[in-house]
């Protein structure tokens, strides 16, 4: 069966944010809703200063938080273990956004939806904004729309260093699983237990 | 959106663009794009477009004036225009004044010069290119210049942004750098601040701002004095450094007029292209014909004696240990004296170089700062090698290699357009005309059209037609070209949105979006070649007119079309085949334009239709266009065409009895302090400003995608300080905090990283963008006088000494 | 950790840091007290036949409670969805525990009400079920917190007790109060049982803090917030010093002398204390940084505190 995931190479990142905004325009999320982004990281003081850029995205963990708290079945996780909203069922009672210890989901409040990013709808925004409901919870949805058929989540296709590598985790062979193999894959706050999709590699 | 050219795919889903992504079968970028590039459709759904001509209505003008738009019809606006600029046309074209920031159709740039304007009142590169471009120029005719992705193995990066986050082609460019870096390819960068260059580099090196000179001159010293690494032969067989210099600091020529070598075998010298010349002397003072002379190799020898690695620290404060260790490194990874075969060629390999760009050489001595960084690599016989540091064109036409003088490559260092002719007093706003090597510094024009006397005008300005550009927002210290845009009686604006200097306007003639418009491109390519289409994907939204139509349109009523014609035929390579030369009094459409440009380029099955189905033409340099182009002529090492243009300007401006600076005209680089160094008790700390990739080139911060996340990231939340600096001033994070120069000041939040040089205060580009309310906006720092200006070069001083402190609330005591 | 060195960002700021959880905070603290203290009341007041008492308890989390409920989702209109996943999600759970006790008190009292045609077994039968149902209520916003394993505060099991316990100390207030004010003997029992109960809700709420030591970084981080940052005027001065320590001098007051008017302010700081223990705890939910933070550096705060 297969589990749709990703390796994300801190070595490569150079915090672009290209797939920041190509999550924004391919999903058309509204203000504020960052279903893909990067952390800047500093350590150490001047001039031993190390600065990584730190990628990050819904995790589809396979024990997923966010879905066990949802109380109406509308988080729930396909069979790849690409973990959804459904906006028909959602209430936004927003406990999954408590739940999920990674930031990755985001409230949609109905006045959002009327201003846009200019403070009126655009005719971009009225074409992208048809699949949201105000009042729901949205996240990454692994582009679920390309993975359904046969293409790479857009943050990944986008990424100029190719920092974000999409694949089955399932399969032993795949491109993410071989370079977790041999560079030591890490999942983001493994401790939490959630076991992630998502694994960084330095 | 930028002034490259990635290849792009555009989804337009019921006529509404909905998607941009990179276009994968494009071997610039690859399939990759940046933030910018995605979010492109924003600039075209924009509410804040110019959506038809509009003309002012409140005469008064200034910040918090409310221009009172009025819509009316292109034939309205264009018989205003008419009215305006035909008395001009035909009576003195020089008060006529253009700002023209349109870098995707820079054959449009030209258009003023058609109208017998000679000016230029925008930045085109005082802030990054105008020390860089010339000297590229001079050196390999090239307009740009990046180390070899492919073979380089060690990379020197300084005051520059390429394959991390600005600069040439960003999206292949950061491919290219990461596929290198993890094959082994080490990375120092050299950057007052923790940019994405130094944070993914194997090692940081923090320098004081400005200095990135005396940086490189220790370097050179450590190469040469201590660890006697540099390529002999290639200085010797492909560089000026063994010819013989006078004491003018020009060549000393033999009675026939050439260059001389000394040959050592024969005890004399002899003409550069002798036959018998056995053996070419690198260093040495020879006497020839009774006077003193000496090789152009050891004239740098005597200046380098004194950048001791020690002298330098104190001036750049990298430790000279840190100069020793990345000079050896430097010279170790260079490889001196190996050869590699590519495409069935030999060619020197050089894979260690050293890759710089405005943060190093837009300064006050920029051309010296240029020159010193391209030495390094000279030094190390990297230029235009396997693994070194390469040329790049700035378009289609390529390198531009002739054969010139004593066997050199031909020095091009006006890319942009001709040289212009000395004049005094100068037509130009901009003192083009005293500028034989250098960019039109457009800061100029500001300060002569504010202080006509100082440059001996002869007339006055009267109109400003600005195209795709904002000098309000791009030229330094704004309060002076809002004070210069007081004295026009006239603006014209061509644009797409309505920004601070469009406020300023008369008349707006708005463009096309790229989205709604068809142009081909091919600008400052590194690694490929080729024309890429730029097709309208929607109609116009509004009722915009393609700028490059109006431009034409211009002409025709101003009664110079067949001027434009030919300098068209020009500027898009028509000339190539007789009957693709425009017809003079015809007006062409635009589409007509880029069908004769792509057909000239590649053949009549090669036109717009072409294009439209195919996208473009753009294919990887081979080995042969890359490596050595004009191998068998010689490149600079010793600059004698700087030296010599400063003495003819010298020589030009006697007589006149009017001051102009020509001492920055040197043959090689030294370190002097410029007006920014040296301890400064009232402005102790140094303000710099930065490039991120989401605002990499052009202003994008009116699109709120892009501006939103400025807000919110590391290097764009504020104003960066080191925390020990901020200490020092009594500053937290998040403080309101001003900053002040000589020449302005600004407000932010102070934002503290750890990755800061503690002498500097860094402004992002990101905050001085329209899209924040309270602008932090780096040029009010900035001067605008000569005396910050490098007079060879063009270049500005972009660093400004300031101090910084808590904002006081106004109104309280 | 001092409270100075959390670096707390906001939901679009990208520099690494504790992000808070910014979701949570008024509406469902409202709804979490009216719910803790609507049930307790009906499980004293039952306990203490003190029909009045249940009456109210099943107003305030028929009518209050489910009014804050609906104030804050996204689609009240779809509130019914939420029975659907009893298995494992407790806001389920808690919900449908809600109606039971609604329609199990309603006919538990409805002879009381002057029904007097139903059933004594159904109203014993109806009564213990509600009084089951009361009990979840009171606990089932502890383990909802509990079971939010992003943040780690909340990730224990001292939630359901804390909840459970402010809970009936909640309902032995508010049975003292319809006691007083509809004239029915004050049970002095119940007075002693408020005293026991804050004691012990002071030592829970301890634990709390004292425990944290032993856990995540994220779960010291936001004692930090508690203890010595933002929160610390409402935490430790309203919610501990007022809620408990005033509480417990009033109610010492009202046994010593009987007055009604101390017992009443009681009554006021208990209940007060009670909703910012449970705001405090709501507002310094932090979520843990996606990569561990090194030792603070001095000065690098991007934002100390909690922003907003």
């Amino acid at each position: 069966m297969t589990r749709w995931g990703m390796v994300i190479d801190l070595a490569r990142c150079i915090g672009c944010n290209a797939c920041t905004v190509a999550c924004k325009t391919e999903n058309g999320t509204p203000p504020d809703h960052y279903w893909a982004r990067v952390y800047t990281e500093e350590r150490g003081t001047f001039p031993d200063t190390k600065v990584t850029y730190v990628p990050a995205l819904c995790n589809h963990c396979e024990d997923a938080p966010c879905v066990t708290v949802c109380p109406t079945g509308a988080s729930h996780q396909r069979a790849d273990g690409i973990v959804l909203v459904d906006r028909d069922k959602c209430i936004g009672c927003r406990a999954c956004m408590v739940a999920c210890p990674y930031g990755n989901r985001f409230f949609l409040r109905k006045r959002d939806l009327k201003t846009g990013y200019y403070g009126e709808r655009t005719a971009y925004e009225d074409a992208k904004w048809k699949w949201f409901v105000g009042g729901t919870v949205t996240k990454c949805t692994f582009c679920v729309h390309r993975v359904d058929k046969g293409l790479e989540p857009a943050c990944v296709v986008t990424c100029p260093t190719e920092a974000r590598i999409f694949g089955d985790l399932a399969d032993p062979e795949s491109r993410p699983s071989v370079l977790i193999r041999k560079r030591n894959g890490k999942q983001p706050l493994a401790e939490m237990g959630t076991n992630p999709s998502v694994y960084y590699v330095e | 959106m930028c002034l490259h050219g990635c290849g792009i795919r555009v989804h337009v889903v019921d006529g509404i663009v909905t998607k941009i992504e990179g276009d994968p079968t494009n071997p610039d970028n690859l399939g990759k794009l940046c933030p910018k590039g995605n979010v492109g459709m924003l600039r075209l759904y924009d509410p804040k477009r110019v959506k038809a001509p509009m003309v002012r209505t409140n005469p008064r003008k200034g910040p918090g004036e409310d221009p009172g738009w009025k819509e009316i019809s292109w034939d309205e606006a264009m018989d205003l225009v008419t009215q305006k600029l035909e008395p001009i046309r035909k009576t003195d074209p020089r008060k006529l004044v253009v700002a023209s920031g349109d870098f995707q159709r820079i054959f449009n740039w030209a258009w003023p010069a058609a109208f017998g304007s000679p000016h230029f009142f925008s930045t085109v590169g005082q802030y990054c290119g105008a020390a860089y471009h010339p000297i590229n120029g001079i050196t390999d005719t090239s307009f740009a210049a990046v180390n070899d992705y492919e073979y380089c193995k060690y990379w020197l990066q300084v005051g520059a942004g390429d394959g991390f986050s600005s600069h040439l082609h960003l999206s292949g460019s950061a491919k290219r750098m990461a596929d290198a870096r993890m094959n082994g390819m080490r990375v120092v960068t050299v950057e007052p601040r923790m940019s994405p260059a130094a944070a993914k580099a194997d090692e940081w090196v923090p320098i004081r701002p400005g200095t990135d000179r005396a940086f490189a001159l220790g370097l050179m010293h450590s190469l040469v004095f201590e660890h006697k690494l540099y390529d002999a032969e290639f200085l010797r067989h492909r560089t000026n450094a063994p010819y013989l210099i006078g004491p003018s600091g020009t060549y000393a020529l033999s009675p026939g007029g050439k260059a001389m070598v000394w040959d050592p075998a024969a005890g004399r010298a002899r003409e550069w292209d002798d036959p018998e010349v056995s053996e070419l002397a690198l260093e040495g003072r020879y006497e020839v014909d009774g006077v003193e002379c000496a090789t152009g190799f050891q004239l740098f020898l005597d200046v380098l004696e004194r950048h001791t690695p020690e002298r330098m620290e104190e001036i750049c404060t990298v430790p000279a240990a840190t100069m020793r260790r990345l000079a050896y490194e430097l010279g170790d990874a260079a490889h001196i004296g190996e050869t590699i075969v590519i495409e069935g060629k030999e060619y020197p390999y050089r894979p260690a170089a050293v890759n710089y760009y405005r943060g190093a050489v837009a300064h006050k001595d920029g051309g010296q700062d240029s020159m010193a960084l391209k030495m390094v690599n000279t030094l190390l016989g990297n230029i235009d090698v396997p693994g070194g540091h390469l040329g790049v064109p700035l378009d289609l036409r390529g390198f531009f290699i002739e054969p010139g003088e004593h066997g050199m490559l031909k020095p091009q260092p006006h890319i942009l357009h001709p040289p212009v002719p000395f004049k005094f007093p100068a037509d130009s706003l901009q003192m083009m005309e005293w500028f034989p090597l250098g960019m039109d510094a457009g800061h100029v024009a500001v300060d002569a059209v504010l202080n006509p006397e100082r440059y001996r005008l002869d007339y006055t300005p009267e109109v400003l037609l600005t195209y795709h550009s904002n000098p309000v927002w791009n030229m330094p210290a704004p309060d002076k070209v809002r004070r210069a845009l007081e004295k026009f009686s006239y603006i014209i604006s061509i644009d797409v949105v309505v920004n601070p200097t469009t406020e300023w306007a008369d008349l707006i003639l708005p463009d096309h979006t790229y989205l709604e418009s068809t142009l081909a491109v091919s600008l400052e390519p590194p690694v490929v070649k080729g024309l890429a289409l730029r097709q309208a994907v929607v109609p116009p939204l509004y009722d915009t007119r393609d700028a490059t139509e109006i431009l034409i349109d211009i002409a025709e009523r101003c009664g110079f079309l067949d001027v434009w014609n030919g300098f068209l035929s020009f500027l898009l390579g028509l000339t190539v085949r007789d009957d693709l030369v425009l017809a003079p009094d015809r007006k062409y459409s635009n589409e007509e334009l880029i069908d004769r440009m792509c057909r000239a380029a590649y053949g009549d099955d090669h036109g717009l239709e072409w294009f439209k189905a195919n996208g473009h033409m753009v294919t990887k340099r081979n080995a042969s266009e890359t490596y050595l182009p004009y191998d068998g002529l010689r490149i600079p090492f010793y600059y004698e065409t700087i030296k010599a243009a400063g003495i003819e300007l010298k020589e030009r401006f006697e007589g006149t009895g009017y001051e102009w600076d020509t001492t920055g005209y040197v043959p090689l680089p030294a370190w002097s302090d410029g007006p920014i160094h040296g301890d400064d008790p009232d402005y102790p700390l140094y303000a710099i400003t930065f490039k991120t990739a989401e605002t990499n080139f052009a202003e994008t911060m009116s699109i709120p995608v892009i501006s939103d996340l400025t807000k919110g990231a590391a290097q764009t939340r504020g104003i960066l300080l080191n925390p020990a600096t901020a200490r020092r001033y009594g500053l937290a994070d998040g403080d309101p905090i001003e900053v002040e120069s000589r020449f302005g000041r600004l407000e932010g939040s102070a934002a503290l990283t750890e990755g800061l040089h503690p002498d500097v205060v860094a402004v992002a580009n990101a905050l001085t963008g329209n899209g924040r309310k309270l602008g932090a906006h780096f040029n009010t720092l900035l001067p605008s006088e000569l005396e910050y200006t490098d007079l060879f070069s063009g270049a500005l001083e972009s660093v400004a000494r300031v101090q910084v402190r808590h904002r006081v609330k106004e109104g309280v005591a | 950790m001092s409270a100075t060195n959390v670096v707390v960002i906001g939901r679009s700021q990208f520099t690494m840091g504790y992000r808070h959880q910014q979701e949570w905070s008024w509406l469902i603290t409202t709804a979490f007290f009216l719910g803790n203290v609507g049930a307790g009341l009906f499980l004293v007041s039952y306990a203490t036949g003190l029909s009045l008492g249940a009456g109210i308890g099943l107003l305030i989390v028929g009518v209050g409670k489910s009014a804050a409920h609906l104030l804050y989702l996204g689609r009240p209109e779809r509130f019914l969805r939420v029975i659907v996943r009893w298995r494992t999600s407790w806001i389920s759970r808690g919900l449908i525990a809600m109606g039971l006790l609604l329609v199990c008190g309603v006919v538990y009292l409805a002879r009381y009400l002057g029904a007097s045609f139903v059933p004594h077994d159904v109203t014993v039968a109806f009564g213990v079920a509600a009084v089951i149902a009361a009990v979840v209520v009171m606990v089932y916003d502890g383990f909802v917190l509990k079971a939010s394993r992003g943040t780690p505060l909340w990730n224990t099991y001292l939630m359901p007790v804390l909840a459970l316990f402010y809970a009936l100390l909640g309902g032995t207030t508010l049975t003292l109060v319809v006691q007083a004010g509809s004239g029915a003997t004050t049970h002095a029992q119940l007075e002693w049982l408020e005293i026991a109960l804050l004691a012990l809700n002071g030592v829970l709420v301890g634990l709390v803090i004292v425990t944290a030591q032993a856990r995540q970084a994220a779960v010291q981080a936001a004692v930090a917030l508690l203890t010595r940052g933002p929160m610390t005027r409402v935490f430790l001065g309203v919610a501990v010093g007022l809620g408990i320590g005033g509480t417990l001098a009033l109610v010492g007051v009202s046994i010593a002398t009987g007055s009604v008017a101390a017992l009443a302010v009681a009554a006021v700081t208990d209940l007060c204390g009670h909703f910012f223990v449970f705001f405090s705890l709501l507002r310094v939910g932090l979520h843990p940084p996606l990569r561990p933070l090194p030792q603070p550096v001095a000065g690098h705060g991007a934002q100390a505190g909690v922003s907003r």
